[in-house]
Formats: structure tokens, sequence, C-alpha cells
């Protein structure tokens, strides 16, 4: 057994201390996912509160059948996602908005970068955008994707590749984004 | 399974760089999260605090001993001493701890975070209480359910025509209390404006809510 997973297990038997280290090796990857879908800071720190106190009420309910980091990612998706809807109820403009007419920078800068990828990703439909999330900030591969989304492999690899040529294009590199378009599709 | 078509490696870059985490934020976060297993713990809890009023009982009373034995001393001064809120001399901040030695059916429900502000669920039966988690613990409201309860004992309890009730993620707490012998599953939920409570197949009609304090919107 790995250490991962005894870690899992003492944490599923209420070792407060097992918790703890869980939810710290998790918490970064948590909270980027739930920024990366989010887009908006704070609603986004919402997001990761609730998807830590998921991850914990529902610890004794994971079964192992799926990696641990796979079923941490998908309750924090879920929480985004969730998070999303209440902002779309709310009914005020959210960041989204903000990021329309902000021009892009040469992205020679960090914070310039940051900001130029976060004002992109509100550009790009949010079925695109989980699943660029899910790949480039999880780590996840395609099967695992399709099972958190509960979509077919295939819709995953168009949603990708989509979202990858607008993201890619939005941030100003529009030759290589129509390039990679045009062999993904191909490919299909 | 490896896929040929990824992104730049500055883009996938820049995608994982997500602004840096204030460490106080990230403790209060797990912090609120670990809350969520403190729950079976309250009866050890509550058992410290019963200990703690308990050696605060003996030492009144043997205040109140001594000043029967003193001439100099009016009895009144001593009912005085014994009126002092024992759960508001406690050293521990939680909420829970303030308020089990006065109901025995009070609990917690967990804690959470919202806008930076750490807020805990007291439940007893028929009422769910929210307070600022901090010291000393204060109100900011409550909602009384316990009517409701009553009424929906005589009402079909069969689920929400055309209402889905997705609760896997919007919970702050999911608990169950009784009333005239009867239990009902309820949910907490976060909501646009502030917490509120549903009956867990009756995810449209809420049974009242309390609103969270707008600090940093």
């Amino acid at each position: 057994m790995t250490t991962d997973a005894l870690l899992v297990k003492r944490a599923q038997r209420g070792d407060r201390n097992a918790v703890d280290e869980l939810l710290r090796e998790n918490y970064d990857i948590v909270r980027a996912v739930c920024h990366r879908i989010v887009i908006n800071s704070s609603d986004a720190e919402d997001a990761t509160q609730i998807a830590l106190m998921a991850i914990v009420r529902a610890l004794p309910s994971f079964d192992g059948r799926a990696k641990f980091s796979t079923w941490v990612y998908r309750i924090a998706t879920n929480a985004a996602l969730d998070e999303l809807r209440r902002i779309r109820r709310r009914d005020i403009p959210n960041d989204d908005a903000k990021f329309e007419n902000i021009s892009v920078s040469d992205g020679t800068n960090a914070i310039d970068a940051q900001m130029d990828v976060s004002a992109a990703l509100a550009q790009v439909p949010e079925e695109f955008r989980v699943a660029l999330v899910l790949r480039h900030i999880a780590d996840l591969e395609y099967e695992e994707i399709a099972v958190i989304l509960d979509v077919p492999v295939g819709t995953v690899r168009s949603r990708l590749s989509r979202g990858r040529a607008q993201l890619t294009a939005l941030l100003g590199n529009q030759g290589d984004a129509t390039q990679r378009q045009n062999n993904d599709t191909g490919g299909q | 399974m490896s896929e040929d078509n990824e992104l730049s490696p500055e883009i996938e870059a820049a995608l994982k760089d997500v602004s840096a985490v204030d460490p106080v934020v990230r403790d209060q976060h797990i912090a609120a999260a670990l809350s969520e297993i403190a729950s079976p713990s309250a009866p050890n809890r509550r058992l410290r605090f019963l200990s703690v009023a308990a050696a605060a009982v003996v030492l009144v009373a043997g205040g109140i001993a001594f000043s029967r034995n003193s001439d100099d001393t009016p009895p009144a001064l001593a009912a005085d001493t014994t009126a002092i809120s024992v759960p508001k001399a406690s050293s521990d901040p939680s909420c829970a701890e303030e308020f089990s030695g006065l109901w025995d059916d009070s609990g917690s429900l967990g804690a959470f975070t919202h806008l930076g502000i750490n807020y805990e669920m007291i439940q007893r039966t028929g009422v769910l209480s929210l307070y600022l988690s901090q010291e000393p613990c204060t109100k900011i409201g409550e909602i009384q359910y316990g009517e409701a309860m009553k009424v929906r004992d005589k009402v079909d309890d069969s689920p929400q025509q055309g209402a889905e009730c997705d609760w896997s993620s919007a919970p702050l707490a999911r608990y169950t209390d009784r009333a005239e012998g009867d239990s009902y599953s309820l949910v907490l939920a976060k909501t646009d404006s502030g917490v509120s409570l549903f009956f867990v197949n009756r995810c449209t009609e809420s049974l009242g809510s309390i609103a969270l304090p707008a600090v940093g919107d």
C-alpha cells in the first residue's frame, strides 16, 4: 500500500492529522481548479472552501476505485461548477465582463501573463474551460476527465481541442491555434 | 493515454500559475474543513466543559458555605455569585462548547468561512443558529423550523415534483432533527446572500434564511 493510500486510510478512520495532511497536500491544486473554472477570485475562494469541506464529508465514502487525486478533482470541479451556477443566479456581472476588453500584453511579465490567461479563460465557454483545467492543471488523462464530466472520451477530446484553439487564439498565437485545430479535427 | 495536441508550455505554465495563497486564508480553509470531522467528538468537548462547570460549581458552593458561615456577608451576595454564567467563563472559544451546557440537545454542525469570516452552526431541536466563530461567540441569526416539521408531518412527504435536489457540493451542513417522534433530514446551503435551510427533498422551499455580512463585497 502506498504512503498516500495509508494516509487516506488513516484519514478515513478519523485521524485528524491525516485529514489535515491530505488537505494540505491537495490544497493548491483544489484552489487552482476552482480559480481557473470560477475566474472571479473571491467566488473561487468560496468554492475552494466548499470543496475542502465536501472532501472531508465524503472521505468515508471514498472506495479507492479511482485515484484519490482524481476523486479530489471531481469534488473540486463540482464545487466550482456549483459556484458558477450561484453566480449566474445572482444575476450581476461577474469578472468575466471585466475581462472582455482587456488587451493582451506581450506576456513577458508574470503578473501580466497571469491576468492574460485569466482574461482569456473567462472568454472560453465553460464546458471547454472545465476540460482545459482538468487536463492542463490537474494533469488528468482523457479517460479520467470523461468519468468526471460524465461524457464520452471523444467529447473530451473535442472540447479540449476547441478550448485549446480558443485559448491560444485569445492569447495571441493564432497561427499555432489554427494549426492545432486543423490537426485535431483531421484526426477524428 | 498520450495525446499529441497539447498547449504550448508557456500557456500551460501560465494556467497553473494561480496567484499565491495567503497562508492565513489557507489555514482558515483547512480549519473549517477539519471542523467537519469535529462533530463526533462533541460529546468529549461537552464532557470537558461539564467538568469545568462542575469545578466551578464546587468553588461556588464552597463560597456559599463560607459566606453563610460569615456574619458579614449577606446571603443575597452568595446568590448573585451562583448566577455568574459559567459558559461565558470557558476559555475555549468554541461556540458549541459555550452553549452545550445550556441545552442538552444542542450541538455544533461544524463551521465554514465566508469572505474571510468564520461562522459556526449550532443546532438544537427545531432551531438552527449561526454564530461568528470568535471570542465571545456572537449570534448573527437563527432559523426556527420546529413548527415546519410538525406541519410537514401532516402533509405528503414525497419528493417535490419537478425539482431535482442535488446537494452534492452545495450543503454547509446536512443533519437530522426530530419532531413528534418523526425524523427529518435537513440541509443548510449557501445562497447568494447568506445561508438557507431546506428539507433534503424540498430544495425550492426554504424553511428560513440568515443573511451573511457583505464584508469585502
